[in-house]
């Protein structure tokens, strides 16, 4: 009650204003008009909007626009209340911030006041409730742009000479529930914002009558001289008052009262019993009025309106002079003008989130943008995997997983495709050749027309596919030379080797996981050694004509002490399993003698791609969630179906290397250890490579003994064919411990 | 399944729904009218929101013009701006599993839709235990079959299940299926649609 009378002057009735809530439907409905029909048409588009004055205590007076407000009648539902509203769609970010929004709310206000001076209010009261809604639909980013106004008079000024009453404090516990009955049986929603309360003289609850406004000359609204406000008895001005505040009425009583004092001039200087209805729905279902306010109102003269601050006109020719200087204007106060809205002052631009002028925005591309639709939709799909199955499972660190793809042809091609249905967010891709004619309909990310014109290059080709798959994908494609050890590098092509290393070594430093899916052996040994030095996790496919391998190879562990021994010969430590090259006793680089699985894959059945790709995926996703990462031990017994959790995953073992026969349709898991003298990850080309660099990979490249040499398979060679024990045939029988 | 509701049912149900809840202002209306068999429930509910703060960005503060002297106003007060929580909620009918699903979506006032962690906070504290074992087998999110945008759901899969618990004993057993899911994201019946339905 104090905030009524808190400063001197300040017992004038203050009313709460309307916040706007923009329903994100309303944006769904005008993007949809503005790119069917309205298109870049600007003009004023008759919107609906809706409040209730059943507003529970804690919430504000809401105006409410939603999908339905492009209806064309306005369907709102008991007890809600339908508003006139104007939408102004602007089409771009200068000319919604350009337009002279004063000089709109006068446009605006001028509308109004004809339904005023007209009479029209009195026959459809709801005239009187009303907005415009100015906007700026940012398509692209689906960002939304509105600032409301809800236009009304500065005047009449009303001074309040008693505090609000509670309708609890006057009327019976029976008549605020049969208030509530007849106000709801009004059926027209037009005549149940304003309107007029009949309330009979014996106190018996069943004669209460809402009776419309248009009445209000044929009843008796005044309170007689000497009457208590408190008598119950009489006709009572009455409006739905959205406000749940204790002391103030909403906004729309503050048009009825410019309203009355224009169009009832004979009520001028009587007191008035107004009523602000406010509905609550009772625990028992049952709808009471009994929070509603009762105000005893004087109607000042219209000519006095203003009396402190001068009413000022804006010509929409002074726009910028009216905003500069509006106090400054002259009074054109005249009582017989014959467009007396233009004597009169607008207020009602609504105020932002922090109580300035200015528009709200709304940020709808989660729920608009197709692009973000799709990257919700992706990962809940995966969301759903661990939530009905798998709770363990850790989505966020597969997404974020940063995959090298070195190679993007079948295998690559296989790889990317089931790298996005894990939702893996970033993947480079390694190429150094063009689609050709034959590639398409192996290779599943390219199509008949990424080879035409010499086809383009198979990286970029491969990037931009999985972008058109899944916008969310952060794919890019490198066209790279990998550098092979025993392919000399001539004198021109050395600063090309140095540079393309270099490359090599950074695109492994930034990624976390590298495949290596080419089509040669030699290719694959420099990504090896340099994901082995950077302990980087490798997981590497390889394909036979009907056979295919796939591996993860062993990561360094740069603890010793932390080395675990041996499980017993069940299992091998992640960081002594082998890599590629282990299981060789050659260097690559004459590759004619010794034909690994890879070296005929041009000739491959051509499903085993995508199984040996989906593969590679699905051993590097195990072995993301088990604890120890590349470190997961390998079970090297095959048919290890023993409880499941024995290996820490929770998608099930963590297998060194697959490899299938698809002529048998036959798969084993096996397991072998690091090979001391392995020409790729032993530690004596490590530390060469780390110790001597490009010096060293040149050595390797140009002599194709060295690696052989320094690792001391010469010498073991040389031993073996003295021996006489060897046979190339049962080298992979050998690993099998 | 016994606990099945067919089309013709839930037509039936929701019309009368409709009517109670008109009776009793209640708010829910009919959407999609003119789509056979795609027509469904709406009903929203607006709380004040005590959790959710936004921040304007600083672009929208770019925006604000000095019209404070212009539309001087002593008749206006001035509250701190409540800020209020939209629940929509949609009562759908599954031709997969053949019966009502509800939907349902939040938002805050500046149109961010609330996460399903967040919808997981606010689901009934009554509810949360016996549901924390298989709650997203529950609570889901999905595109609505109508609007094709992301909705929460109820997950249908139970609640043929359900049904079969109730029939022969529900009058109308959208009612009744509604009343018991509903509460468990916050929507309540008011108990006369029990009454009225066991009258009629």
């Amino acid at each position: 009650m104090s905030a009524m009378l808190q400063t001197e002057g300040s017992n004038i009735l203050q009313y709460s204003p309307f916040n706007s809530s923009v329903d994100p439907s309303f944006w769904h409905q005008l993007s949809h008009v503005k790119l069917d029909i309205d298109r870049l048409e600007e003009s004023a588009r008759p919107i609906w909007g809706y409040y209730s004055n059943a507003v529970p205590p804690g919430l504000t007076s809401n105006l409410h626009v939603d999908c339905s407000a492009y209806n064309e009648e306005c369907e709102v539902q008991k007890p809600l209340l339908g508003a006139y509203g104007i939408l102004l769609n602007k089409n771009t970010l200068e000319t919604f911030k350009n337009c002279n929004k004063i000089a709109l709310l006068e446009e605006h206000g001028q509308e109004l006041w004809h339904s005023i001076t007209s009479g029209e209010a009195l026959n459809n009261p709801a005239l009187l409730s009303r907005f415009f809604l100015l906007t700026y639909a940012d398509l692209k980013k689906y960002h939304f742009y509105y600032w409301s106004a809800f236009p009304a008079p500065s005047f009449p000024i009303i001074t309040l000479k008693k505090q609000p009453l509670r309708l609890v404090d006057t009327f019976s516990e029976k008549q605020v529930t049969e208030l509530a009955r007849v106000y709801l049986a009004v059926d027209d929603w037009r005549q149940r914002g304003y309107f007029l309360v009949k309330v009979g003289s014996d106190g018996d609850s069943s004669s209460i009558n809402i009776v419309p406004l248009c009445d209000i000359k044929k009843v008796p609204v005044a309170i007689p001289d000497g009457e208590d406000i408190k008598k119950t008895e009489g006709v009572y001005v009455g409006v739905a008052d959205p406000c749940p505040l204790p002391d103030h009425p909403g906004w729309p009583l503050r048009n009825l009262l410019a309203l009355l004092s224009y169009c009832c001039s004979e009520l001028v200087g009587l007191r008035l019993r107004v009523l602000c209805l406010r509905l609550r729905l009772l625990p028992c279902s049952t709808w009471s009025t009994k929070d509603s306010l009762v105000l005893e109102v004087t109607l000042p003269p219209i000519s006095t309106t203003e009396p402190s601050s001068p009413e000022t006109t804006f010509s929409p020719h002074s726009e910028s002079e009216a905003l500069n200087s509006p106090t400054e204007m002259p009074s054109l106060v005249n009582n017989t003008s014959h467009s007396p809205g233009s004597k009169v002052r607008w207020v009602g631009w609504e105020r932002n989130e922090r109580g300035k002028f200015g528009p709200r925005v709304m940020n709808l591309s989660s729920s608009m943008d197709p692009v973000r639709l799709a990257e919700t939709s992706v990962d809940l799909n995966l969301k759903l995997m661990k939530w009905r199955l798998m709770p363990e499972l850790d989505l966020d660190l597969i997404k974020n997983t940063r995959c090298l793809l070195l190679g993007s042809g079948t295998l690559g091609c296989s790889v990317a495709r089931t790298l996005l249905g894990w939702g893996v967010r970033y993947i480079t891709l390694v190429d150094n050749g063009c689609v050709s004619y034959s590639n398409p309909v192996r290779q599943s990310l390219f199509t008949y027309k990424d080879s035409l014109n010499s086809g383009r290059p198979k990286s970029e080709a491969a990037a931009d596919a999985l972008k058109a798959i899944f916008p969310g994908v952060e794919s890019c494609g490198v066209q790279l030379n990998i550098p092979m050890p025993g392919h000399p590098i001539g004198p021109s092509l050395l600063a090309d080797t140095r540079t393309n290393t270099q490359v090599l070594e950074e695109l492994i430093g930034s990624h976390d996981v590298v495949f290596l899916l080419m089509d040669s052996r030699e290719s694959r040994w420099l990504p090896t050694l340099i994901a082995a030095s950077k302990r980087k996790l490798v997981m590497n496919a390889a394909l036979g004509f009907d056979t295919y391998l796939v591996m993860r190879h062993g990561v360094k562990s740069d603890d010793a002490v932390n080395s675990i021994p041996d499980c017993s010969g069940k299992s091998i430590p992640g960081h002594k399993l082998g890599c590629y090259f282990c299981n060789d006793v050659t260097a690559p680089g004459n590759s004619q003698r010794d034909r690994t699985l890879d070296q005929q894959c041009t000739v491959t059945r051509p499903g085993i791609s995508a199984v040996a790709g989906a593969l590679a995926v699905e051993l590097m996703v195990s072995l993301l969630q088990h604890p120890l990462r590349g470190y997961a031990p390998a079970s090297c017994v095959e048919e290890c179906h023993s409880e499941g959790g024995e290996e820490g995953s929770p998608l099930g073992l963590v297998p060194h290397s697959v490899r299938g026969f698809l002529a048998k349709f036959q798969q084993v898991s096996l397991a072998s250890h690091v090979f001391s003298q392995c020409i790729a990850c032993s530690d004596k080309v490590l530390y060469e490579y780390e110790t001597r660099g490009f010096d060293f990979l040149l050595q390797a490249f140009n002599t194709p003994d060295y690696l052989e040499d320094i690792t001391g398979l010469t010498q073991l060679h040389k031993e073996m064919e003295d021996a006489q024990i060897w046979e190339l045939s049962d080298s992979e029988s050998c690993d099998l411990e | 399944m016994a606990g099945c509701v067919p089309w013709e049912e839930f037509n039936r149900c929701i019309t009368q729904l409709l009517t109670i809840s008109d009776r009793l202002s209640d708010g829910w209306t009919l959407h999609n009218k003119d789509a056979p068999k795609e027509t469904y429930l709406v009903k929203k509910v607006i709380i004040p929101d005590t959790e959710n703060k936004s921040d304007l960005s600083p672009f929208a503060v770019s925006l604000e013009e000095p019209l404070d002297d212009v539309l001087e106003d002593a008749n206006v007060i001035r509250e701190a701006g409540g800020r209020i929580l939209t629940w929509e909620y949609h009562v759908l009918y599954s031709r997969s599993y053949l019966v009502p699903v509800l939907y349902f979506n939040a938002w805050t006032h500046d149109g961010r839709l609330l996460s399903l962690e967040d919808m997981w906070c606010r689901v009934h504290a009554n509810f949360q235990d016996s549901l924390q074992e298989n709650r997203w087998s529950v609570l889901t999110q999905q595109e609505h079959p109508v609007l094709r945008r992301p909705f929460y759901q109820l997950h249908p899969c139970h609640t043929a299940q359900l049904l079969g618990c109730f029939r022969g004993k529900s009058p109308n057993i959208v009612i009744t299926w509604l009343s018991t899911v509903g509460p468990v994201v916050g929507l309540t019946l008011p108990p006369q649609y029990a009454e009225i339905t066991s009258v009629e």
